[in-house]
C-alpha cells in the first residue's frame, strides 16, 4: 500500500464515526475534524499529512474566491464592514495589547489578535441551516459580516507570508499579490471564455480547467515566493462564475473541497501537543474574547449603528468564533516557523472550542437575547425607537403591518385604497429611509420588542398581519397575549394547521397559492385553452408591463 | 527545507497543465479524455520531456484514482437496469469472456510473447472500457436502448471477473497450480464474506447510516468515502487488492437509493485522481518501452477488434435479438480497456511480466479506444451502410425485448408543497413521472409513490440524463435558483413545457426570455392573494369567515387523508 493510505483511510474513517455522533447534538463538522485530528495524532503520526493539506488549505481558499463576484460585492449589507472593522480594532487590538501584557512576543501577539477578530464563514453557514435562504436581517447581516472578514483574512495571508518584516518586503510582497490578481483579471476577462469554449461542454474537463487555473495561479505564488493562499484565492477570481457549465464546475470543486478539508482540519488537530498550562491559559483567554468580549462589543455597535437589540444580538451569536481562515494563517506561520508552538496549539485549541459553544449559543440565542436584555442599558434603546417612530397617538382600529417586503408593500396600498388606517412596523435599517417616505404611521423597532407594540397601539389595533417568514417570530407573535386578530405566513401546508390552532385567524401560505396557480395554469393548457407558446408570450408581456420590477 | 513542505509538487501542476491542454484537443478530435491522460504521461515522462517523475503524492492519488474508479463501478451495478435481460446477457458475458481470452492468448502466442506473457495479455485484454463506452452512450442517449443495456450488461459481469483477477494477481504464492487453486479459493472464500456483510448493511446499515448525514452535503460525502476506505482497509488487512474492497464497497450501495446522489459527489474526485492515475502510466514507460512491441501490438490490436466483434456479434446473435441489435451491441465493445493498464501494472508490480508488456498494453489500449471511439460515435451511420450484409441473419423468430424507457414523460424537480399537488395531475396526463429529488424527508414517500424517483441533486449533468430531461414533454421546476431553472431549460426539448419558479419577477422576465412556458413567482401571488383576503377581511368579514372555515377544512381533509 502506499505510504499515506493508511493515515488518509484512518482520518476519514474515523470522522464519519465521529460526524454521525455529532449528528445527534448538531455540531457543525469544523471542530469535529479538529477533535478527530487531536484525538488520532497518535495513529497518523504528527503532521504526515501536511503535504495533502495544502490542498485543502488551496482548494478552501480557491472556493471562497470563486464565489467573490463583483455583483456580491455590491449587496454587501450596508454596516457589515463598519462591523469588521470594529472587531479589527477593538477586539482584535485589544487581544494583541492583552498578550502583550502577558508578555508574548509581538508577533505572536498579532496572531492571537487574529484569532479574536475573524470569525468563520463555514461555520456560520452550516449554523444557520435552512434559514439560509431567508431573507432575515440578521442572517444576512452576519453572512456580510463573515465575508468581509474573509476578504481581510487574504489580505492578512499575503502581508503575514512577507519574507521578511520589514517594510521593502512587505511592499514588495504586496506588489506581487497584486501583480498576481491583475493577472487572474486579465484571465477572467480574456482567457476564461476561450477555455471554457474549448472545454465544449464537457464537465469533467470543464471541472479540470478550473483545478488547472489554481495549480497555475499557486504555482506562480510559489516562484514569486508568496504565500499559495493569494494564488488560490487569484485562481478563483480568474474564474467567472457566469457561464453556461458552471455547475459542473461548482460540483467538481465542492466535492474536492469537501475531501480536502476534512484532511486539512484533521491536519491541523493532529499538529496540536498535549497541552500544557501555558497553552491551556492562553487557549482559555482567547475562548473568553471570542464568546463574550466580541459578541458584547458587536452587539454595542452593532446597536449604534441602529440595529435592534434582538438583531444585534442574534448577528453577534453568529459570529463568536475562530475563524478557519485563522487556522490556514496560524498553520502557515507554524510552516514558516513564525508561531510559537504553544500559540499555535492555543489557537486551534480555542477555534475547536469556540466553533463549538457557538453551536450552543446558537441554538439559545432567543433565550440568551432575553437574559441580556435584563443586563443591557435598554432604557436608551427604547427612547430610541420611540424617537425614530411615527405614529398618530390617537390611532385605534387600525392595521398594523408587520415587515416592509414585497408583501408588506402590497397590504399598505391595499390600506391606502380603502382608507384604513394602518403602521407599519419593520427593523431593517436599510428599509428605513423607504418607510419613512411612504407610509404615514411606521414603527422603528422590532415587533416582539414590548416598547414597539406599545408605540404601535397594537392592543387597539383591529389586526396584526405578520409578513415575516420567520418562523420564531410566528410563534412567538402567537403566544403573545394581544386583542387584535393575528394573520401570519406559514412556511409548509403541515405547520399550517398548527398555527390555526396556536391561534391564527388567518394563515398566508404562498406554496398553497403557487399550487393553486400552477394547477390552473396547467388545466388551461391541457385542455388546450390556450396554447403554450401564446401563454409565454402573454404572461411575458404583463411581467414587462407591470412596470417597475421588485425584487423579491 | 520548509518552503519545500509548503508547495503543491510542481510535478502534479505539470501534470495537471497538460492533461487539460491535451483534454482541449481530445474533445476537439471527439477522443475520450483518457486517451489524453495516458499521453499526458507519456508527454511528461522519459518518452518525451522527461520532467516529472513519480513522487509520493503522485503515487498516492494514483492509487486513489483506481480505487475510487473501482467504488464508483460497484456504485453503478444495479441489478435493476439490466432485471429484463438477464439471461441473455449472463450467457453472453461468460461466453464472451471465455472465448475472447482464447483469442487474445492465441493471438499473443503466435506473435512470439512467453507463455507468462500470453497469460497476462490475454486475461487483461477481455475486457470493454466501461468509463469510455458508458460515457459516450450516455452522451448519444443510447445507454437505455436495448444493444446499450446489453452492453452495460456484459461490462458488469466482467467488472466481477475483473474484481476476482485483480485479486488472484496481488495473492502472495502463485507459484503452482494447487497455490493458484487454493488463492483462488481462498479469494471466494473473502470475497463471499466481505460480500455477505456488504449485502447485511445494505439493507440494515447504510441506509440509517445516510439517513443521519443525508441533509448535510459535506459529511454525506466523507461518510461515503470513510464506507469505501473502510473496505479499501479491510481488503488490504486481508491481502485482498484495494481494489477489491473499493469495488465491495460500491456494490454494497449500489442498491440503496442515497446512492444516485453519492455517485455523482464522488465522481469529481475520482476525475481527479484519474487524470494522475493515467498519467502515472505513461509516466512509469520509457520510449523503448513503449515501442518495443509496437508492430505487435497494431497487429494484436487489429485482430483484436475484429475478433472482439465477430465474438459478440455471434453471442448476442445466438440470444435472437435483431441483427440490428447485435451489431450495435456488439461494435461498442471493440476496445481493449483501461484495465487492462491496470492488469499491467499489477503484473508488473509483481514481477510476472517486464515493463515491455506494459508498453504494449497501453499501445493496444490507445489504439484500440481512439478508434472505437468513432466507431462508437457512428454506431448507426455505419449499420445503414453494412445492413444489405447482415440480411442473411434475419429471421422472423428474432426480435428485441421491449424495454422501458422514459419518452415524452413528465420531469419534476423537487418534491415540495407545490409541485406535491401537481403530480397526480401529470401522471394521468403523460403516464411516466420522474421526480428529482435530494430531501432525504422525502425518500421512503418517494420511493412508494407510483412515481419514478431519482435521489439527489438535479446539479449533476448524469442525474439529469438519467431522468430523461431531452425526451420528457413535460419540465416542472420548483426550485427558485436561476442556475437550476436555466440549466433545465438548455437541457430540455425544444417543444417541451417547461414551468419553473422565480423568486422575483427580474428573474421571471430573464426565465421566460429563455424559454420556458410558464413561471410562477410565488411572492407575487402571495402578495395578490393577501391583499385580496385582507381587503375581504375588512371590507366583507362574513365572506372572509366563511372562506376561511371552508379552506381549513380542506386542509384539516388533506391531512386526514
Amino acid at each position: 500500500m502506499v505510504e499515506l493510505l493508511t493515515p488518509l483511510a484512518t482520518i476519514f474513517i474515523i470522522s464519519a464515526v465521529f460526524l454521525l455522533a455529532a449528528k445527534y447534538v448538531g455540531v457543525p463538522s469544523v471542530p469535529v475534524y479538529i477533535v478527530v485530528g487531536i484525538v488520532i495524532a497518535p495513529l497518523i503520526g504528527r503532521g504526515e499529512t501536511l503535504e495533502l493539506a495544502q490542498f485543502g488549505i488551496a482548494f478552501l481558499v480557491f472556493v471562497f474566491g470563486v464565489y467573490v463576484e463583483p455583483q456580491r460585492l455590491r449587496v454587501v449589507a450596508r454596516d457589515s464592514e463598519h462591523i469588521a472593522a470594529i472587531q479589527f480594532l477593538i477586539v482584535g487590538g485589544g487581544a494583541v495589547a492583552g498578550a502583550l501584557l502577558l508578555g508574548l512576543r509581538p508577533l505572536d501577539a498579532v496572531y492571537i489578535g487574529i484569532g479574536a477578530s475573524l470569525s468563520s464563514s463555514l461555520v456560520g453557514r452550516e449554523l444557520l441551516g435552512e434559514n439560509v435562504h431567508l431573507d432575515l436581517v440578521y442572517g444576512r447581516l452576519t453572512q456580510s459580516i463573515h465575508f468581509v472578514q474573509d476578504l481581510f483574512a487574504v489580505l492578512f495571508v499575503l502581508l503575514l507570508s512577507a519574507a521578511a518584516f520589514e517594510l521593502d518586503a512587505i511592499a514588495l510582497e504586496l506588489g506581487y499579490g497584486v501583480m498576481v490578481l491583475i493577472a487572474a483579471l486579465f484571465v477572467r476577462v480574456y482567457l476564461f471564455d476561450q477555455l471554457v469554449r474549448l472545454a465544449s461542454g464537457s464537465e469533467e474537463v470543464i471541472a479540470l480547467t478550473g483545478i488547472a487555473l489554481l495549480v497555475v495561479f499557486v504555482a506562480a505564488a510559489e516562484l514569486l515566493g508568496i504565500s499559495i493562499v493569494v494564488g488560490a484565492f487569484a485562481a478563483g477570481a480568474a474564474i467567472n462564475l457566469r457561464f453556461e457549465d458552471n455547475l459542473a464546475l461548482l460540483n467538481a470543486l465542492d466535492s474536492l473541497e469537501s475531501f480536502f478539508t476534512a484532511i486539512f482540519f484533521v491536519t491541523v488537530g493532529s499538529l496540536v501537543a498535549l497541552p500544557t498550562v501555558y497553552t491551556a491559559l492562553l487557549a482559555v483567554g482567547l475562548t473568553l474574547i471570542v464568546v463574550l468580549v466580541k459578541p458584547l462589543v458587536t452587539i454595542a455597535a452593532l446597536v449604534r449603528r441602529g440595529y435592534e437589540v434582538r438583531t444585534a444580538t442574534l448577528t453577534s451569536l453568529g459570529l463568536d468564533q475562530v475563524s478557519e481562515f485563522t487556522l490556514i494563517i496560524a498553520i502557515q506561520a507554524l510552516i514558516l516557523g513564525r508561531i510559537g508552538p504553544e500559540v499555535f496549539d492555543a489557537i486551534v485549541l480555542a477555534a475547536a472550542g469556540t466553533m463549538i459553544t457557538s453551536t450552543v449559543t446558537q441554538q439559545y440565542d432567543e433565550r440568551l437575547f432575553r437574559w441580556l436584555d435584563g443586563w443591557i442599558p435598554y432604557e436608551s434603546a427604547h427612547e430610541r425607537t420611540r424617537n425614530r417612530s411615527s405614529v398618530d397617538p390617537g390611532l385605534t382600529d387600525h392595521i398594523v403591518i408587520v415587515g416592509y417586503g414585497q408583501l408588506g408593500r402590497q397590504l399598505v396600498r391595499v390600506c391606502e385604497q380603502l382608507e384604513r388606517p394602518y403602521v407599519v412596523v419593520d427593523h431593517n435599517p436599510e428599509a428605513l429611509d423607504e418607510i419613512r417616505y411612504e407610509c404615514e404611521n411606521y414603527v422603528f423597532g422590532d415587533i416582539l420588542a414590548d416598547v414597539s407594540r406599545e408605540i404601535a397601539h397594537v392592543n387597539q389595533a383591529q389586526v396584526l398581519i405578520s409578513t415575516s417568514p420567520d418562523r420564531r417570530v410566528t410563534k412567538h407573535l402567537l403566544a403573545l397575549d394581544i386583542a387584535p386578530d393575528v394573520f401570519v405566513r406559514s412556511r409548509t401546508g403541515e405547520e399550517t394547521n398548527a398555527l390555526y390552532e396556536a391561534g391564527a385567524e388567518y394563515v398566508i401560505v404562498p406554496d398553497d397559492l403557487a399550487a393553486g396557480a400552477l394547477l390552473d395554469t396547467l388545466e388551461s393548457v391541457f385542455a388546450g385553452d390556450i396554447a403554450p407558446e401564446d401563454l409565454r408570450r402573454s404572461e411575458l408581456r404583463s411581467l414587462l408591463k407591470s412596470g417597475r420590477l421588485e425584487e423579491g | 527545507m520548509q518552503a519545500e513542505t509548503v508547495s503543491l509538487t510542481v510535478d502534479f501542476s505539470l501534470i495537471i497543465v497538460t492533461a487539460v491542454t491535451l483534454s482541449y484537443i481530445a474533445q476537439r478530435t471527439g477522443q475520450p479524455t483518457i486517451i489524453a491522460y495516458i499521453f499526458t504521461g507519456i508527454v511528461l515522462g522519459p518518452v518525451f520531456l522527461n520532467v516529472v517523475s513519480e513522487t509520493v503524492i503522485v503515487d498516492l492519488m494514483a492509487e486513489l484514482g483506481l480505487g475510487f474508479l473501482l467504488f464508483l463501478l460497484g456504485m453503478k451495478m444495479r441489478i435493476d437496469d439490466i432485471r429484463e435481460i438477464l439471461r441473455p446477457i449472463i450467457n453472453i458475458a461468460v461466453w464472451q469472456t471465455i472465448l475472447q481470452t482464447a483469442l487474445a492468448f492465441a493471438v499473443a502466442w503466435l506473435l512470439g510473447f512467453t507463455l507468462v506473457e500470453t497469460v497476462i495479455i490475454a486475461l487483461a485484454t477481455v475486457f470493454g472500457a466501461t468509463p469510455i463506452i458508458v460515457k459516450l452512450l450516455t452522451d448519444k442517449d443510447e445507454l437505455s436502448t436495448l444493444p446499450g443495456r446489453i452492453d452495460i450488461g456484459v461490462l458488469i459481469i466482467q467488472d466481477i471477473y475483473l474484481v476476482v483477477l485483480l485479486a488472484l494477481l496481488s495473492a502472495e504464492s502463485l507459484g503452482s497450480t494447487s497455490e493458484v487453486a487454493l488463492s483462488i479459493g481462498t479469494i471466494f472464500a473473502l470475497i463471499a464474506g466481505i460480500g455477505a456483510f456488504s449485502y447485511i448493511s445494505s439493507k440494515y446499515i447504510l441506509p440509517r447510516l445516510f439517513d443521519l448525514v443525508a441533509d448535510d452535503q459535506e459529511s454525506f460525502l466523507v461518510v461515503g468515502i470513510a464506507w469505501a476506505f473502510l473496505f479499501i482497509a479491510v481488503a488490504e488487512q486481508l491481502d485482498l487488492s484495494i481494489e477489491v474492497g473499493a469495488f465491495l464497497a460500491g456494490l454494497s450501495l449500489a442498491q440503496v437509493s442515497y446512492t444516485s446522489e453519492l455517485t455523482e459527489r464522488v465522481r469529481p474526485l475520482t476525475d481527479f485522481f484519474m487524470v494522475v492515475f493515467f498519467s502515472s502510466i505513461g509516466l512509469r514507460l520509457a520510449a523503448d518501452q513503449l515501442f518495443a512491441y509496437w508492430e505487435e501490438a497494431l497487429i494484436a490490436s487489429a485482430l483484436m477488434m475484429v475478433g472482439n466483434f465477430l465474438i459478440m456479434f455471434g453471442l448476442i446473435n445466438y440470444e435472437d435479438f435483431t441483427p440490428e441489435t447485435s451489431f450495435i451491441g456488439s461494435i461498442n465493445l471493440i476496445q481493449v480497456s483501461e484495465f487492462s493498464l491496470v492488469v499491467g501494472a499489477i503484473a508488473v508490480s509483481r514481477g510476472f511480466v517486464d515493463l515491455d508488456i506494459l508498453g504494449f498494453l497501453s499501445l493496444m489500449a490507445i489504439v484500440t479506444m481512439a478508434l472505437s471511439t468513432y466507431v462508437i460515435n457512428y454506431n448507426y451511420q455505419i449499420w445503414s451502410r453494412v445492413e444489405p450484409y447482415f440480411a442473411r441473419f434475419e429471421s422472423p423468430d428474432k426480435r428485441d425485448v421491449e424495454l422501458r424507457t422514459y419518452r415524452d414523460h413528465a420531469v419534476v424537480i423537487g418534491y415540495d408543497d407545490v409541485t406535491k399537488r401537481v403530480l397526480p395531475r401529470l401522471k394521468e396526463s403523460y403516464g411516466d413521472v420522474v421526480v428529482i429529488d435530494r430531501n432525504p424527508g422525502h425518500l421512503e414517500f418517494l420511493q412508494n409513490s407510483p412515481y419514478e424517483y431519482i435521489y439527489g441533486d438535479f446539479k449533476h449533468g448524469e442525474l439529469r440524463k438519467a431522468a430523461g430531461i431531452g425526451r420528457a414533454a413535460f419540465v416542472l421546476s420548483s426550485s427558485v435558483e436561476p442556475d437550476v431553472n436555466w440549466t433545465a431549460l438548455r437541457d430540455a426539448d425544444e417543444d417541451a413545457l417547461v414551468f419553473v419558479e422565480a423568486d422575483s419577477k427580474t428573474d421571471a422576465v430573464e426565465l421566460y426570455r429563455r424559454g420556458a412556458t410558464y413561471v410562477i413567482i410565488s411572492t407575487a401571488l402571495t402578495a395578490d392573494q393577501l391583499a385580496a383576503t385582507v381587503e375581504s377581511y375588512l371590507v366583507d368579514p362574513e365572506t372572509f369567515r366563511r372562506e376561511i372555515t371552508r379552506d381549513r377544512t380542506t386542509l384539516g381533509g388533506e391531512i386526514d387523508g
